[in-house]
């Protein structure tokens, strides 16, 4: 949740600044691009699935998660001070035109499908696309 | 999210034409001036209103 928020938020930033911009997602970053259905097909890729479902609404944070109670409190505290929600913000960039791509072999190893992930996702690409365009661009943030 | 807002309205206007931002979030202070440096647009000045506040920004040509 609050990993997320700065990379929607900072990517958000730099779309609007005029900046081409892309966000890689990987391992539980994926979480933020799923549609939130089950995904999995082994039995410990169905656990990992059922254990964590994705898509944002779900989404808790970093620390201080206590099994959901902190997801609330801090959904809660941000909704009282009028902060932008996930949602919101994930739209921001996508209507700003912020590429996002999905690690190929974090989709591999957690048995996340294609179909699983939100149609906006652009591709699903290696390290070595991610690093390709890291090298290309002048800025960078690691989440 | 000023930013976002006012970066999307940017898109629709016309070079020349000045686009008024209403914010209550005190981080616009610094952000709206930031952005407009990024970007080439100008930005005109900002003043105080009734709980927000107003800044004014070209749309550069």
């Amino acid at each position: 949740m609050d990993k997320v928020f700065a990379a929607f938020t900072l990517a958000s930033s730099a779309a609007a600044a005029g900046m081409n911009t892309t966000i890689f997602f990987t391992f539980w970053g994926l979480k933020a691009i799923q549609k939130g259905n089950l995904t999995g097909k082994s039995f410990m890729g169905r656990m990992v699935g059922l254990m964590n479902r994705g898509g944002l609404e779900r989404l808790g944070p970093s620390k201080f998660n206590f099994g959901g109670m902190g997801r609330w409190m801090f959904k809660k505290m941000m909704a009282a001070k009028g902060v932008t929600t996930l949602t919101e913000l994930r739209q921001a960039c996508i209507d700003l035109g912020v590429h996002f791509l999905a690690c190929k072999m974090s989709m591999d190893v957690m048995e996340i499908k294609r179909e699983d992930l939100i149609p906006e996702v652009a591709d699903v690409v290696g390290a070595a696309t991610a690093t390709k365009n890291a090298a290309d661009s002048s800025v960078q943030y690691f989440i | 999210m000023p930013i976002v807002h006012m970066a999307k309205n940017m898109r629709l206007m016309s070079a020349g034409q000045v686009l008024e931002v209403r914010a209550d979030d005190e981080g616009a202070h610094a952000d709206i001036p930031a952005w407009c440096e990024q970007t080439g647009n100008p930005f005109l000045g900002e003043e105080p209103s009734d709980g927000f506040f107003r800044y004014f920004v070209r749309k550069k040509a």
